[in-house]
């Protein structure tokens, strides 16, 4: 009987004390190995088949020879050592297999190998596995707008997989869009913005299919439009198509992921789910126009639609995967100059005209006129008078007499204004103050940057005996049609 | 998770001069021995080993050969270098563990695989099995 010292590899370490070396007292090769193993199960199971032999993926050194190429168990002498070498092997042709979570759960739901890549860390999470992830690729999700909502929502939604995208948008891309709208980039300026969003969504993600409605959405082809998603993200940027998509989900019965924006602030819910409020419970009716300024006028935050955007993506996600907490019956109000996350909860109201008890609206209305807005966006409100930019300059050419007033903010002014013609900065905020310095013997020629808000002042000074008449297209016309060195914005 | 989670580094030159070995076996595959250090949750990959495919058998099987190993374990016994797993090559294959490399791997070892196409080495990635699932886990490799 000899002493002799059995190597142990790192991988088995675990299962002798993490010891590297154990020593045993044995006549032969095997029976050390039978002496090591004999009260530690595990190990033994790691060693050897049922039979007693040595497995095939395990080689034993006795010194520096393979126990496999000796033709007889070899007698031990004391001191002798034995190595447990582990025998490295593998092959590539039979099918590849995946990573945890994947293999024949897998397979059984159909996804393919490139596709249990792509998404492999999603499959490690229980909330979705393979499953989940299957319901994704059979998910189909509307988007309202391809901007500053739309753009992480379109990206994240495409990068995780859903399997059918539809976009609805009628804008190209300005360069304005670009401090904002991920989807599009410098080169895509002047483009479709679907267009670009289907080459960027390809890009990242060419097994989602993307259906793009290059049409403004109005009450005559939101039903045909919408019909058929699982989901509908509202990424729009005004009232009406705010309270269309609201009213048309609601009578189709699919549920919308709302968010908003203006400067700092956001706003996020999920709306038309069952049992949860719609945007018409909580806003039974819009702000008047003036109130709802748009980002064009307004103004917002760049960085805040990705906010708002990706939080919408992840109810979107959600839903379909009917897992986690709904932001149903909640509101999220984001501000993201103070960083601040608050919660507001909202019920569902038995009297609301659309989702209530006794619904007024059964189908859908004129929204812009609900709204309140001129269907003649970026014009002015109807029956003001207006002047066209190329008639302003020939007025100022003749050195006709009138007072040219810029109605916008004083940062707006900074940017641009037509100073050099005489133009004199009077916000709409401080008008009511200003205006008793006005000459009401002088006509006056208003303007801003589009020309809606110059069109509300030149309402109210008409309404106070000025001869008020308003630039059509605002300075950016100006800057289109007469000085296109003016920087824009 | 069962398996500690632990990271692979390699350095850009050692990485590429393994590629390039890995590579001179294709269309057949190519195996060796990754050397090194741990530190902490850290495998730092300082050397390698290009190790003799004894599966002569096949062209699309490797076994690294055993005295080679034998030989890497010995010298990590009196001090060298770790042995910190082993890399192989699927030429024309994605870097994916196969059914043949799951029946017949090793816990705690990490698996370089390497796929080769038409004779280039093009993507890298690591596994370790989980003893407890009898699936392999993927590892990030750094590169450095």
């Amino acid at each position: 009987m000899a002493r002799v010292s059995i190597r142990i590899p790192t991988p088995l370490r675990p299962f002798v004390d993490g010891r590297s070396s154990v020593d045993v007292e044995a006549e032969t090769a095997h029976e050390a190995l039978a002496r090591l193993t004999e009260s530690n199960e595990r190990l033994r199971a790691q060693l050897v088949d049922d039979d007693g032999e040595l497995r095939n993926f395990v080689n034993v050194y006795v010194g520096t020879s393979n126990l496999r190429d000796l033709p007889e168990d070899p007698v031990l002498e004391e001191g002798a050592e034995l190595s447990i070498i582990p025998s490295i092997a593998g092959g590539r042709t039979s099918e590849m297999i995946e990573v945890t979570g994947g293999g024949a759960e897998a397979e059984r739901a159909g996804l393919t190998t490139d596709e249990l890549r792509r998404y492999s860390r999603h499959l490690l999470i229980p909330e979705v596995g393979v499953e989940g992830q299957e319901r994704l690729k059979g998910a189909r999700v509307l988007l309202v707008g391809a901007g500053g909502l739309g753009s992480p929502v379109a990206l994240y939604l495409t990068a995780a997989g859903v399997g059918k995208i539809g976009i609805v948008d009628h804008d190209v891309v300005d360069f304005t869009n670009l401090q904002r709208q991920i989807l599009h980039d410098t080169s895509s300026v002047g483009t479709s913005k679907l267009e670009s969003a289907r080459t960027r969504l390809h890009a990242i993600n060419p097994d989602v299919d993307v259906e793009t409605f290059e049409t403004r959405l109005d009450s005559g082809n939101a039903l045909e439009i919408m019909q058929g998603w699982e989901v509908v993200v509202d990424g729009s940027d005004n009232f009406p198509t705010r309270y269309l998509v609201n009213d048309a989900a609601v009578l189709l019965g699919i549920p919308t992921v709302y968010g908003a924006i203006f400067r700092f602030e956001g706003q996020v819910s999920v709306f038309g789910a069952e049992d949860g409020p719609c945007y018409r419970c909580l806003f039974r009716e819009p702000p008047p126009a003036e109130l709802a300024p748009s980002c064009a006028d307004a103004g917002v935050f760049g960085v805040l639609p990705g906010i708002v955007g990706t939080i919408q993506a992840t109810e979107t996600i959600k839903l379909i995967l009917g897992q986690g907490r709904p932001l149903t019956g909640r509101i999220l109000l984001i501000d993201a100059l103070q960083m601040q996350f608050r919660e507001l909860s909202i019920h569902a109201d038995p009297s609301c005209p659309v989702c209530g008890e006794d619904p007024t609206i059964t189908e859908l209305i004129d929204y812009e006129e609900f709204c309140g807005v001129n269907v003649d966006r970026g014009g002015s409100a109807e029956g003001v008078p207006e002047i066209e930019v190329t008639q302003l300059q020939r007025w100022l050419d003749e050195g006709r007499d009138f007072q040219l007033i810029d109605v916008r903010e004083p940062y707006e002014w900074q940017i641009c204004n037509l100073g050099s013609q005489g133009a004199r900065l009077t916000p709409l905020g401080v008008f009511p103050t200003v205006v008793g310095e006005l000459d009401p013997a002088t006509p006056l020629v208003v303007y801003c940057r589009s020309g809606a808000r110059s069109a509300l002042a030149v309402e109210k000074l008409r309404e106070a005996g000025f001869d008020a008449i308003n630039l059509k297209g605002g300075i950016l016309a100006w800057a289109e049609e007469v000085d296109e060195s003016m920087p824009t914005y | 998770m069962s398996v500690p989670r632990t990271r692979l580094e390699i350095g850009s030159k050692i990485c590429a001069d393994l590629l390039a070995s890995a590579a001179q076996g294709y269309p057949g595959e190519a195996c060796g021995i990754l050397l090194g250090r741990i530190e902490g949750d850290r495998r730092v990959v300082e050397g390698f080993r290009p190790a003799p495919n004894r599966w002569s058998e096949r062209v699309d099987r490797y076994l690294v050969d055993p005295e080679s190993l034998r030989r890497a374990l010995a010298a990590e016994e009196e001090g060298g270098a770790r042995v910190l797993g082993f890399y192989h090559s699927h030429p024309d294959a994605p870097p994916t563990p196969s059914e043949t490399d799951r029946e017949l791997a090793w816990p705690w070892y990490y698996y370089l695989i390497i796929r080769v196409a038409t004779g280039k080495p093009e993507e890298t990635r690591a596994w370790e099995l989980d003893v407890d699932t009898g699936r392999f886990e993927e590892r990030s490799i750094h590169y450095t």
